[in-house]
């Protein structure tokens, strides 16, 4: 069921992004796996300095010439990293499209929405204005907003937060790309607005086989819309397998815990979080060996968590954990107690 | 017995935008009274345009009501404010949800924490170095760090100066507003469970104000629900929860990812339509009957009441029906007719 690398559209090996800055090189990426086959949804979850947007912008050629970026992105068999601007273009928005999170500053807000979507149209595809004009409506109507003839002549600035996600997204599948990048498309908005986009995504995903990249630090969204989830921490994937084997049989002591620390509807009041102790690493100078392993409970010398860095250990079908101590943790149920602590109700 | 802090019929308008030649008014805060008991911690949810934190400035005075009133242990604020307004900003604190912009990056954390001191008992710094050593302990830094500056600290250590800032008096009430939501996930149970932990030992009381509905309902003990400017909903957490009463909370609830694949598979949610109206114009009657899947013609015409209808619950719905949306399958139309209560059966029948 998971779209292995055979046959994936997207397809990063190896990926390191190196950032240029007055302190010495910020190593944002530092080695990441991420293959996406059609019409998968697959979730990239970490927290802020994890690298899950850079990576996401490097896959579209979007980063600053600062940036160093070595290792491979293969799209549908092509090389990205080797493409020229020209080509880059076409892809952009043509094959892979991207929805940002915040609309607001990702619409122009000096032209009409509509122009906006019809200028994407024209530049990727040979339309008249009228056909692109056609189009575009057609596109707002499939997002559902509402009267979209007359809203397609409006400005961002007229359109809610969550229309303009909406105008955003219709903006994004003009062109029937094969992949959606989003990158915290609802981070922005309300909960109940944010349960709306995310239906109408999963929803259109479906319909027309849209495969998505989701780039999130929300778990609750993950669980609800990703098929597959790679976990990122430091710039390094840290877990990866289908939403069920990560969330269900974790496998890793940073995944965990996260689900440990995450305050859920879900589950009994009572019991206190579980924080994860300790502060995020600087992307400056990382940790040495595995790089969660200053705030990790279960982080062991003689195992190497301080001095080697983590090989990718296979857990069966594709679901793999980057960490010295799971081939204990996992069997003897450590990892799955802490992600299920707060006094889990199941 | 009085309580702490009660708020009875708090109205707070803005000005607009210009709309011709008139400037429009923005209802931010509509009629809004609640309690808050000495020791408990209530939570003002609702999403962003709901008034809750201008109701958390209005209720502390950091903004002035356009009509109604707060009591303080009984006391009328305005009066309060008039006779002695530090001695009324001692007993109400604030923590702000950015701990980036809510510290004076040149100031040290040592100077941040002893200017309480400063300004309320005209202690010099050096006065206050030992109650700035155990202030940073309560919160759990070390008294180290009181000779650096906020730049260098992470997000979660500078909520916790925030905290400490706001404890330092030793204040009857804390307003939390959002103070968790810029941190990520792992730092902010560490904040969440200081909070807790800070109740506990010291009795605090809080307001806390936040729109993440998991975290408020980790913390508080009664939960106040707004919508555009209105409270729809008081009740204790566990009511609201397990069996909340106003549409608006029940969609609410339901739009809460849960990080549970197999879970999240088996829901069916509410999915309300559309956006958040403008509070410049809200409708007429019942604010969410734009959105509302019961919506009927009464609730354009008829304000509905924040009407208690029994279990120290009020809802202000004219269709008030208690659901639970924890339960995996529950969809909109359920229970509609039958066992609702005796409003709901007189207007559809």
């Amino acid at each position: 069921m998971a779209g292995g690398p055979d046959g994936a559209l997207l397809d990063v090996v190896d990926l390191k992004v190196d950032f240029r800055s007055d302190d010495g090189l910020v190593h944002a990426v530092r080695g990441v796996d991420l293959a996406v086959g059609p019409g998968e949804i697959v979730a990239v979850v970490g927290e802020s300095g994890s690298g899950k947007s850079v990576t996401a912008m490097s896959i579209l050629g979007l980063l600053p010439t600062s940036a160093e970026i070595t290792g491979s992105i293969s799209w549908q068999g092509e090389e990205l990293l080797e493409a020229g601007s020209g080509r880059l273009r076409q892809v952009r928005g043509g094959e892979i499209s991207m929805i940002f999170q915040d609309p607001l500053t990702a619409l122009n807000p000096v032209y009409r929405v509509g122009d906006q979507i019809i200028e994407m149209i024209r530049s990727h595809r040979d339309l008249s204005k009228r056909e692109a004009r056609a189009r575009a409506i057609e596109m707002l109507d499939l997002v559902g907003i509402p009267q979209p003839d007359k809203r397609i002549r409006q400005y961002p600035h007229e359109y809610s937060g969550g229309m303009r996600q909406r105008a955003m997204i219709a903006m994004a599948l003009s062109c029937d790309p094969k992949l959606i990048i989003a990158d915290e498309p609802t981070t922005a908005l309300d909960v109940t607005v944010q349960a709306q986009v995310l239906e109408l995504l999963t929803d259109l995903s479906q319909r027309l086989s849209t495969a998505i990249v989701l780039i999130t630090h929300d778990l609750g969204v993950v669980a609800g819309m990703a098929e597959r989830v790679v976990v990122m921490y430091a710039g390094r994937l840290v877990e990866k397998g289908t939403v069920d084997e990560v969330f269900d049989q974790t496998s890793h002591p940073y995944t965990a815990g996260l689900l440990a620390s995450l305050p859920r509807l879900d589950r009994a009041v009572d019991e206190p979080l579980v924080p994860i102790g300790g502060q995020p690493p600087s992307m400056l100078r990382p940790p040495s060996g595995c790089s969660f392993h200053p705030r990790c409970r279960f982080c062991e010398e003689v195992d190497g968590c301080t001095s080697i860095v983590p090989e990718l250990i296979d857990f069966g079908g594709g679901h793999v954990s980057a960490c010295h101590r799971a081939a204990t943790l996992v069997p003897d149920g450590s990892l799955a107690r802490l992600a299920a602590t707060p006094g889990s109700t199941s | 017995m009085t309580a702490l802090l009660e708020a009875i019929d708090l109205h707070k308008t803005f000005p607009g935008p210009r709309e011709g030649l008139i400037r429009s008014t923005v209802h931010a805060v509509s009629g809004v009274s609640l309690a808050v008991e000495r020791g408990e911690t209530v939570g003002v949810v609702g999403e962003s345009g709901c008034g809750k934190s201008t109701l958390g400035r209005v209720l502390m005075r950091l903004i002035k009501p356009t009509s109604g009133q707060v009591l303080l242990d009984g006391e009328d604020m305005a009066d309060l404010e008039k006779h002695d307004r530090k001695a009324l900003r001692r007993r109400i604190q604030i923590v702000f949800q950015d701990p980036y912009a809510s510290l004076n990056p040149r100031m040290t954390i040592g100077e941040i924490l002893s200017e309480p001191f400063l300004v309320h008992e005209k202690r010099k710094r050096s006065e206050s170095r030992d109650d700035v050593a155990r202030l940073l302990k309560v919160v759990g830094l070390s008294p180290e760090h009181g000779s650096r500056y906020p730049h260098e600290f992470s997000g979660g250590q500078r909520q916790r100066v925030g905290i400490a800032r706001a404890l330092a008096l030793e204040p009857d009430l804390v307003v939390l507003d959002e103070p968790v939501s810029a941190l990520d996930v792992s730092i902010q149970a560490g904040i969440v469970n200081l909070l807790d932990d800070l109740q506990d030992r010291l009795g605090m009381t809080y307001l806390f104000i936040a729109h993440d509905l998991s975290v408020v309902r980790h913390i508080s003990d009664r939960v106040v629900v707004m919508y555009l400017g209105k409270v729809v909903e008081v009740a204790s957490t566990r009511r609201i929860f397990e069996a909340p009463g106003h549409p608006y909370t029940q969609a609410l609830l339901s739009a809460v990812p849960v990080a549970d694949p197999t879970a999240e598979r088996a829901r069916r949610r509410i999915i309300v339509e559309g956006d958040v109206p403008s509070p410049t114009h809200p409708p007429s009657g019942c604010r969410f009957r734009t959105r509302c899947p019961k919506a009927e013609d009464i609730c354009a015409e008829e304000e509905p009441l924040l009407i208690d209808r029994g279990q120290d619950h009020p809802v202000a719905c004219h269709f008030a029906e208690v659901i639970d949306v924890t339960s995996p399958v529950v969809g909109p139309g359920e229970g509609g007719g039958g066992g609702g209560d005796g409003q709901a059966v007189e207007v559809s029948g």
